[in-house]
Order: structure tokens, then sequence, then C-alpha cells
């Protein structure tokens, strides 16, 4: 499913992250990478806060709708 | 002969601070270096990086200490990144510290690996020590330092522990050599590696640019053009990758490199306890960054600071203090409290019954300072009893000390008039000028920097994206342009990091729109003119004058996005460092750069200038000492009193006032009070209307900034070009918004050809993007 319909506090893994070359870096440089554990902490309109590797990281609706995750 | 023998022994080394951003880089920077920190001007590209000096106290080595911008990754994103890996791959300096959080060890070490494949000593610091332990965890430094093959020391950077074990190691290291490793060199990644460094000739950071080439990193590729197709033919060699990752060899690498990391690294960590899900920092969050209340909230403590910088009624406590309070109160009083009042006929006083905000009585003691030493000294010819001069034996008037002045006024009593002139009215009214208002830009600066340094600021990008996105930016150019609430040149600066090229010159543009800290005393005074001609109500006047340029931004913002015919902005990823009480260390080092760059301003820059300004005002063009009015600057000023007429302050003292603003902001009111004495005289000497006034203050609001700024930005922008294109965006948007002001203030009717030429502009505007975007698409088919 996708990232900004993950249910909050619940810890997941990150499936696939369909964002351009350049994003999709960026993300892996700051920790989330396909395979990763990631928990949506908040989401604002769409707007989300993760929690990866105990890092909060926030990000806008066009990028959070672009990941998509696994929660059990 | 000792002392020269302990100089020769004395070794200098330069040491590189690398890190993620919000790893306590700064914190262990400030501690490593104390107050000797500078802003270095440096070579090449002009670019900030803090140096200091770490003096050992047995002072036989002498470390000098750079900071770096926060980084990820060596392969770069942002500006700033840019910067950061260009300096540690320079080999400038002789040894990378590498600070690690060791609470949030594999993502930090994902920069370790890659500082590894450089060629370099290296020393890793595990900051947050103290944070460790409350959590309940524990890192085996030993084993960290042996399976990552540099050394490893454990520290505190806030409590400063481990700081001398730290430099100790530093300084047995920087001069042992170091082979570059790679922590992947083991995956599917190895033939490829293998492969692209033989290609490579043996030199400086083989295997650095053999990763960085398969990697598929700009910078490294173009360095190595003629291997192009080499190295492609390697990369499809590589089935395993192909199949995996889809050919996508930055993903791989990346991949990879957390794998290794987490093989390798996550059996060091021994927890205790598990970690709480919900931090304390998740619970601040869920209020401050609240979808709803997270605006507001960031309204209200923005007002708060203003009110704590600005405000002459602090706390409005003028509420329950009786008028007249404070009328007749000692001089010393009178810093701390309002002594102005009105008194109507029947004897009723109404005011001086308010209390100074901080940032107001700081101003004041400046103020009073400025009064000691270059009070105006008065001096009046005696009158006898018919009202006539009275004169000495000589036939000189005699004249009698009304008021003493300041020590340089009485010093110079005697001394010929253009000397009092220079020193007097041209230097100290100048520095003092712009020293009077460096208070509230520090207080302002202050809370700024708490704001910034306790995490919030991070979440306030986060919650302003969204508002941001529809005018064409991303949140990350909230906080470059609210620091240009207090100074467009720090403002400018914090624009590196925003990655995207357009949005950055974008958000450069609009930085003069939003009023610094030395433009606000021209509407202090503008407004109290205002106040006592046409009755406005001052705090309105001013924060009306903000509302003008943020909504000039807007509107500017947009109109850049429609002309550069960019869909969409780049995403907003950013890390919210967790929520921590501000360092008083930090602030304060931070504050107090800021202060010595105004000062150093004051008394370099601001003093030459108004030597020069005095110089033009008292000296026509044969070099003759001569009344203001045919002075140099007001024939000059003259020519051009046509092109202002349709601001409605088509005046040579306006527009003289408006010019000197090019070489600080704080010039306009200094050159006021050259010009005229006061800026009420200004006004009503000139008979420029209220409008006329209003517009002035507009176009002082939105062109061209000052010298520092548009410096700043021209070292931003890194062309020319481009830098000229601001400037007449800068005059174009002032000149149009003052005129409408003028126009539409004095005849209202003005309004629908403004909104007939608005519209125009919006369909041109429309019709450039079509234009592109068709130009682009024929581009993308060929």
């Amino acid at each position: 499913m996708r990232l900004i319909i993950a249910p909050i506090g619940k810890e997941g893994k990150v499936l696939k992250i369909n964002t351009d070359e350049k994003t999709k870096n960026r993300l892996q440089n700051i920790g989330i990478i396909e395979g990763g554990k990631i928990t949506l902490m908040q989401s604002n309109f769409g707007d989300v806060i993760v929690k990866v590797r105990d890092c909060r990281i926030a990000m806008n609706k066009d990028v959070a709708s672009k990941i998509n995750v696994e929660v059990n | 002969m000792k002392r020269k023998n302990s100089q020769d022994n004395r070794k200098n080394i330069k040491i590189a601070l690398a890190g993620n951003p919000n790893c306590g880089k700064t914190t262990l920077f400030n501690a490593l270096t104390g107050a000797t920190a500078h802003v270095g001007n440096w070579t090449g590209v002009t670019v900030e990086k803090l140096q200091g000096t770490y003096r050992d106290r047995k002072a036989d080595i002498k470390i000098d200490i750079v900071d770096l911008p926060g980084i990820y990754s060596l392969s770069p994103y942002s500006p700033e990144e840019i910067i950061s890996r260009d300096y540690i791959l320079s080999g400038d300096a002789d040894l990378i510290l590498n600070i690690i959080d060791a609470t949030n060890l594999e993502r930090n070490l994902y920069l370790t690996t890659q500082l590894l494949e450089i060629g370099m000593p290296i020393v890793v610091a595990l900051n947050m020590e103290d944070c460790l332990k409350a959590n309940g965890e524990t890192i085996d430094v030993k084993a960290l330092s042996d399976r990552l093959g540099v050394p490893v020391v454990s520290i505190s950077a806030l409590k400063q522990k481990g700081i001398k074990e730290l430099m100790q190691t530093v300084k047995e290291n920087y001069s042992v050599e170091r082979s570059a490793i790679s922590l992947i060199s083991d995956t599917m990644l190895k033939d490829s590696i293998d492969k692209v460094m033989l290609l490579l000739k043996d030199g400086k950071e083989k295997l650095f640019d053999s990763i960085k080439l398969v990697e598929g990193d700009k910078i490294v590729s173009q360095k190595y053009i003629d291997l192009e197709n080499d190295i492609k033919a390697i990369k499809e060699e590589n089935e395993e990758v192909k199949k995996k990752y889809d050919g996508n060899f930055e993903s791989c690498v990346a991949d990879c490199r957390y794998s290794v990391i987490n093989s390798k690294f996550s059996d060091l960590i021994t927890r205790e306890k598990e970690k709480p899900k919900v931090s304390k920092s998740d619970k601040a969050d869920k209020v401050l960054t609240h979808r709803i209340w997270g605006i507001p909230i960031f309204l209200v403590i923005m007002l708060a600071i203003f009110h704590i910088t600005f405000s002459s009624n602090f706390l409005y406590l003028s509420a329950v203090i009786p008028d007249g309070a404070f009328a007749d109160v000692d001089p010393v009083s009178e810093l701390f409290v309002d002594t102005e009042y009105e008194e109507d006929e029947e004897g009723n006083i109404s005011g001086a019954n308010a209390l100074k905000s901080p940032g107001v009585f700081l101003q004041g003691l400046v103020e009073a300072l400025a009064d000691v030493v270059n009070g105006e000294r008065v001096v009046e010819e005696v009158l006898d009893e018919n009202g006539e001069v009275v004169l000495d034996e000589e036939g000189n008037a005699v004249v009698e000390v009304v008021e003493e002045g300041g020590w340089i006024p009485r010093l110079l009593a005697n001394a010929p008039d253009w000397a009092y002139g220079v020193i007097c009215d041209g230097i100290l009214a100048g520095v003092f000028g712009v020293l009077s208002f460096v208070p509230q830009i520090m207080v302002l600066f202050l809370f700024l920097t708490i704001l910034e340094d306790t995490g919030y600021m991070a979440r306030v990008a986060f919650i302003m994206d969204r508002a941001f996105r529809r005018i064409g930016l991303s949140g990350k150019s909230f906080m470059p342009l609210l620091m240009c609430f207090g100074c467009a040149v720090p403002g400018i600066m914090a624009t590196r990091t925003i990655e995207n090229d357009r949005e950055r010159k974008s958000t450069i543009m609009l930085a003069p729109f939003f009023s610094c800290g030395a433009k606000s005393p021209i509407w202090y005074a503008f407004a109290a003119v205002l106040a006592s001609t046409v009755g406005w109500n001052e705090e309105l006047t001013v924060f009306s004058v903000y509302l003008v340029g943020i909504a000039v931004a807007m509107i500017a913002a947009l109109i850049l996005k429609k002309i550069s015919g960019q869909k969409g902005v780049t995403p907003f990823i950013m890390e919210l460092p967790t929520y921590h009480t501000p360092q008083l260390k930090s602030v304060s080092v931070h504050i107090w750069q800021k202060l010595k760059h105004f000062v150093f301003r004051a008394g370099t820059v601001i003093a030459a200038s108004t030597v020069i300004i005095w110089y033009l005002l008292n000296f026509n063009f044969a070099f003759r000492m001569v009344e203001e009015t045919e002075s140099i600057l007001a024939t000059v000023g003259g020519w051009f009193e046509w092109l202002f007429k349709p601001l409605g302050f088509g005046n040579w003292k306006f527009i003289v006032a408006s010019v000197t603003g090019l070489i600080a902001k704080e010039e306009v009111i200094s050159s006021i009070e050259v010009l005229s004495g006061s800026v009420a005289e200004f006004v009503t000497e000139s008979g420029v209307s209220t409008a006329g006034v209003f517009a002035f203050m507009a176009f002082n609001l939105l062109t061209v900034p000052c010298m520092a700024a548009v410096g700043a930005a021209a070292s931003e922008f890194g062309s020319r070009k481009r830098t000229w294109l601001a400037i007449l965006f800068w005059i174009l948007t002032s000149y149009i918004v003052a005129m409408f002001i003028y126009l539409v203030g004095e005849y209202w009717w003005t309004i629908f050809i403004f909104a007939a030429v608005v519209a125009g502009i919006i369909a041109a505007a429309h019709f450039i993007q079509k234009k592109k975007a068709k130009a682009l698409n024929l581009g993308d088919k060929q």
C-alpha cells in the first residue's frame, strides 16, 4: 500500500520506491531503502513524518505517495 | 633562544569535520575552538566554511579545524553538500574527523563507509555517549574501531567529555599514512569495481573514483569522460545488478552499503531495554506540527519574538499602568520606560505608561551612548534686549553654549567647520546610526538561533511546505526567507540548503522583499511622521510595510515560476532532529559572530561612505564648500527627479536617500538626517503627499538591497548575467509597486489601468511558458 495511507504508529517494510532516480538516491542516503523498516508517525493531509532507523524524516505528499510499504 | 625553539617545534595541522546533519558537529566544533572561530572567505567559489583553532595546553601543536556543512553521503544533492565534498576531496586537510551520532549508528556509518574509500587519515568521533547511556545502550568501541580500520574515540560534545582523548588521537594519526579501503568490495559489485580500477591510472583516490564511476556519479564521470564507453560495457556485464536492481548501480551501491553495515556492525550495539515507540520528541511533534494548529502556533511564536524585539509597549502593560506614571523619571529609568505623553487642554495626560521591550531597551542604551559621545553641541548667538546680536571688540558675534554636546563635539568645538562636519555629522552620525539598531537585530537573531538550535525550524519548514508549494517553492525556502527579516546576507547564503537550482535562484530574488533589520528604522521613522501628519496608527503602518513585502514576494514567486515554465516543485525530504534544549555556547558563538560582522561593517564601509556622502552634500563640482542645495548630490539628484515623479517623490533628497541605501539600508535614515536634520522636516519641506511617502517606503523595501546582499546574491548566482537580471528585477518590481501605491492612493480610478496591465503580464507569462514548453517538447522528441 502507499505510505500515505499506512496505519500510523505501526512498523512496516518499504517494498518499492517509485520516485525518479535523484529522489530515490536522496531517500537512500537519508536511510529509506527498499526492504528497510519504516513507521508512519504522522500524516498532515498526505505530508508525512516517518521513523526510519530511529530518525524522524519529513516528506511531502508527492514523495510519500510514491513509496509503497507493507504493514502486517 | 628558548622561545624560538618552541616556535620551531610547533606544528600546524588542519583537520576537517565531516558528518551527517544534526550529529553534533557544530557542538563539537564550538567545544574545540571556543570563540576562536571565524568565518573564512575561501578561494575558488566564495563559500563560507567555519574555521577555528584548537590549542593544546602544552601548545606543541596548533590544530586548525574546518567545520563543513552536514552531509549524508559523498554523492552530493544540495549545493552545500557539494561544498563539503569538494573540500574533503581537495586534500587541503591533513585528517578527516568523522563525527558519528551514536544513537543512530547505521545511518551515520553510511557516510563513514564512503569516507574510508578516500586514502586519507581518518579518526571517528562517536558522539552522544551520554544520550546512548540514557537510552540504555552500549556500543563496543574497540570492535567498531577494528572493523572500520580507523581509530574511534567515544565522546560527548555537549558535556565536553572525551575531547582531550580525541585530539590526542588526532595528533597521533594525522601523519600516519592510510590506504583507502572499501567495505563494499566483497559484494556483487566486486567485479565491476575491480575492472574499473584496472582502467584508471595509479594515483590519488583510485578506489574512490572507481566506486563513484560504478555508481555513475556525475562529477567524477566528467573527469573520466574518455572512459565513458568502457565503463558502460563493464556495467553491462554485471548480470546480478541488472537482475536485482534493473541496472541501477546507484541504488545497488547504496543498498550494498546498508547491508554491509547491517551485517558487520549491528551486533556491536547492546540494548538493555527496548526503546519507547513514541519518544518525547514525537509527542511534541504531535502538537507543533499539527496539521491545523501547526501554523497558528508558529505565528504566535513569531509575533511574540517580534514583540520582545520591537515593541515599545512590553506585554501591553500600559493597560494596567496608569497614564503618566513614567512622565518624570530620572534619566536612568528612562532607558526602561516610555516617557512620551500627550496632554490635552484640560491637562489630562495620556501615555508615558509603557515598559520598553528588551530590544527597544537595548536600542535606547546604544542611543544614550551615542549621545554621550556625539551629542549635538548647540551654540546660539547672544542677543541684547532689542533682539540684536551682541558683538565683541573685533566685531564677531558673541556666542553662548546652550548644550554642551558629547565628548567629540566638545573636543572639536574650535576645529574648522569641515573637520567638525566630517567627523560629527559624517562618520559618527553614520556609524551610530548603524549601531543603534544592532541590538534589535541581535535580539531577533538570538531568538531565531534558539528556535533553530532546538530543532523547531526544521518542523516549520515542513508545515510551511504545503503553502510554499502553491507559489512554486518548497518548505526549504522558508528558513532562508525568514532569516531575511534579520538580514538578507545570511538569508541568501542559507539558500544553499535548497537543492533545486531554479527554486534557489527564485528564493534569492525574493530575499530583499522581506524587510531586513536595517530597513526597519526607515519604517519606524516614517510611521512616526505619518502618525503625526495624517494620524495613521504607527504599529499598523509598520506592519503593513511587512505585509506589502510578503504580498509582493508571493506574486513575484508566482511570476518567476510562470516564466521558468517548470512544472512541480522539488520533493521535500528533510530529517527532523530530536528536540533538545538550546545550548548557550552554540547560540552565543553564533550571535557573537553576527555582532562582530555588523560592528565591523559600521566601522568600515559605513564610516567611509558617510564621509563620501557628506562630501558630495557639502561641495559643488568646483570642489568648493557650498550650501546643500547647490551641492553635487543635489545637482545630480535633480537630474533624475522626473523619473520619480510617477512614484510621488520626485524630489532630489528622496532620490539621494534611496540611492545611499545601496551602501547599506541604514544609510537611508542617516542620510535623511544629514540632508534635513529630521525625518519630519524631510517630509514636510519636500511637500510629498502621504501616498508619495508610502510609495517611497515601498520603493525602499523592494528595490535593490544593500551592496553586501547584492554581493552575496552574486556569489550564489555565480553568474554576472544572472546578477544583473536580478538587479533589473528588483528595480522594476520596486518601481512598479511604488507607482501603483502612489497612483492608486492619489487617484483611485487608476486601479483599473493597473488591473489591465497585470492581466496583460499574466497573459504574456502564460504565453512564454507555453512557448517554452513547446520548445522543450520538441527537444525531447529529437
